[in-house]
């Protein structure tokens, strides 16, 4: 966001800074109405101002925050969290080269046409193509494993590990590989010198991008891992629509919000002169 | 016997193609011991692939590259030592300045301490105090500042040659004209063999002791900066490297030159060109005045134009129905002269001014 920050420095004293303003109110509007509307009901359920039946009361109450707080659930956050940390490395891992490859190593049409074999299988609905790996994996006899989860999530994710390291390798200046060579480096530490460190900010994205949506994934856990498997996300839906406890859902909700919040602010600033 | 290692670089019989396309075909050149060496040629004539060829980053088709005598050919650029300036430097944007000139001494593992002697040292060669500059980013420097930076990155490793890509070709015309003094006078202290690449005739003979002339793949003439201006081997070069007259005849005989203005007298010619020829001038040894005596060729004629250029004016003379003869005259000539358009004058040369005749 560091350009739009030197944009809004130049509009600072014209007449276009305030029609800027105008062209956010579709996008202004359609956010409050169905995003912070929404989260605003759901904190007052945590809260118990909405009651049972839609009854409002004044008097908050904090109560289900300390139910959601049991070691139990915090248990189930914490695997949540390791799952989408596990998620993450994996698909780094295995996107990294991958993203190294098409950018740098093909040509034009190669490297467009592999970037629609990347996203291809989006083409297809999520439900469906997870419906299909559970074929796959019932006939591998790894159905309702914690395997059979991460294979899911690694499947899923890996696009949106590979597009912000591919868009962001392809950045790469290559005189600056060819500069580093005739410095006296081979291939191998020109990597760990030169392209690692350039690449870290589509590392950074790439990991947020992965990292946000699995901790509160809840459909591959439930489809691939049944009752084996517990997240934060199978939790949340549970309360809801099993037990229709909403309070205490909503207020799980909440924590989660806030401790993905807190990991990324940490995760962002020791990485440290990144700008988002 | 003691060998005397004459030359750093040679390349011998180097061809090079993109696909189908030839970008060098056998070239042969050797660059002297502590040389400024320019390659000199219009964009795409290959010269910058002789760079990377020297340098290892583009593999040649056939011919062997030797430096300091030791066949190199198939040696990675990361095994050569062999120091490089990109065309847009190629500094590395992530490290500092003192990280960017520490960067080949730490691949080397050299000690810590002996790293920072080495590049305060060599940011002091370029003229940038380490104090001031060591920390800052590369981002944080001005266009002059990350030329030094890249020159002390690139010297710092005490390269066995350092090859330029036209370096200086994004700085403004103030800034150029400073750069090319200073990296003559670089040159000369740290006694580096420059292997610099430039199609800007300017930098060539300003810096180069000496220059190859490169042309479509070709190399057409290697020679000091006086021999490439004053003696050049073929029209290409004449044409290339400053400005010149082309005057289209025939040669009669080994010391006249018919033209469609008058004979010529010419310096003697060893092999007697039959038939169509071209004789070439430089501009500023053509003398222009009311009348003129006591020159191998006088002509008459009419000024055509005048292009004001500073000190001098390109004044374009009129000497027959289908040739124009460019004349470079100081100011102070025209003004005394009162040299304006349409008026009548004489113009002449005497045959040793003459830089060339050449197959037309």
């Amino acid at each position: 966001m560091g350009f739009l920050k030197i944009e809004m420095g130049i509009l600072k004293h014209t007449w276009i800074r305030k029609a800027s303003l105008y062209i956010l109110i579709p996008s202004l509007s359609f956010l409050a109405i169905f995003f912070y509307t929404p989260f605003i009901i759901v904190l007052l359920y945590s809260i118990g101002v909405i009651g049972r039946d839609g009854v409002i009361s004044l008097n908050p109450t904090f109560n289900y925050f300390i139910e959601a707080l049991n070691p139990l659930y915090l248990r189930v956050i914490l695997n949540s969290l390791y799952l989408a940390a596990l998620t993450t490395i994996s698909c780094l891992i295995i996107a990294y080269p991958a993203a190294y490859y098409i950018a740098l190593k093909t040509s034009y049409r190669l490297r467009s046409l592999l970037i629609v074999a990347v996203v291809l299988p989006y083409w297809i609905s999520f439900l469906l193509r997870t419906y299909a790996l559970m074929t796959i994996l019932s006939s591998l006899n790894m159905l309702f494993t914690y395997q059979a989860v991460m294979i899911g999530m690694i499947y899923d994710y890996l696009p949106f590990m590979i597009l912000p390291l591919y868009v962001n390798l392809e950045k790469l200046d290559k005189s600056l590989l060819e500069a580093s060579y005739t410095l006296g480096a081979s291939p191998i530490k020109t990597f760990f010198k030169v392209t690692l460190p350039l690449s870290i900010q589509g590392i950074v994205a790439g990991c947020i991008l992965v990292f946000v949506p699995a901790t509160g994934e809840f459909i591959v856990p439930y489809m691939l891992g049944g009752i084996s498997v517990t997240t934060i996300g199978t939790l949340t839906w549970d309360l809801f629509l099993k037990f229709h406890n909403w309070w205490r859902g909503a207020a799980l909700s909440i924590i989660y919000i806030f401790i993905v919040l807190a990991i990324l602010i940490v995760y962002v600033r020791k990485i440290g002169g990144v700008e988002l | 016997m003691i060998y005397k290692l004459e030359y750093d670089v040679e390349l011998i019989n180097i061809t090079k193609k993109y696909g189908n396309t030839p970008v060098l075909s056998n070239i042969s050149l050797s660059v002297r011991n502590n040389e400024f060496f320019s390659i000199l040629g219009p964009s795409g004539s290959g010269k910058t692939t002789i760079l990377r060829i020297i340098a290892g980053l583009v593999r040649p088709d056939d011919g062997v590259v030797k430096i300091k005598g030791v066949d190199v050919t198939s040696l990675p650029p990361y095994r050569r030592r062999v120091g490089m300036i990109f065309q847009h430097l190629a500094l590395f944007p992530h490290l500092t300045v003192f990280e960017n000139i520490a960067y080949s001494l730490r691949i080397m593992k050299m000690p810590e301490n002996e790293v920072r002697g080495r590049v305060r040292e060599y940011l002091e060669i370029v003229n940038l105090p380490c104090e001031v500059y060591a920390g800052r980013k590369i981002n944080q420097l001005s266009g002059g500042q990350q030329q030094r930076v890249a020159i002390a990155r690139a010297l710092v490793m005490e390269p066995k040659v350092l090859l330029l890509d036209e370096p200086l070709g994004s700085l403004d015309f103030k800034l150029r004209q400073h750069m090319m003094l200073e990296l003559k006078k670089l040159q000369r202290t740290v006694g580096t063999t420059f292997i610099y690449v430039t199609h800007d005739q300017e930098e060539a003979l300003i810096m180069s002791d000496r220059i190859a002339v490169l042309n479509n793949g070709r190399i057409e003439q290697i020679g000091s900066p006086s021999e490439i201006y004053g003696k050049p081997k073929n029209r290409f070069v004449a044409s290339f490297i400053g400005e010149a007259n082309f005057i289209t005849g025939k040669l009669i005989d080994d010391e006249v030159f018919v033209s469609s203005f008058g004979y010529v007298k010419i310096p003697k010619v060893n092999t007697v060109l039959n038939g169509r020829a071209v004789l070439s001038i430089r501009p500023e040894r053509i003398r222009v005045g009311l009348s003129l005596e006591g020159l191998d060729n006088i002509y008459k004629g009419e000024v055509e134009e005048k292009i004001y250029t500073g000190s001098y004016v390109y004044v374009k003379v009129k000497v027959s129905a289908d040739t124009c003869i460019k004349c470079l005259v100081p100011v102070t000539d025209v003004e005394n002269l009162g040299l304006d358009e349409g008026m009548n004058v004489a113009i002449g040369w005497n045959k040793q001014d003459i830089i060339g005749i050449f197959e037309d």
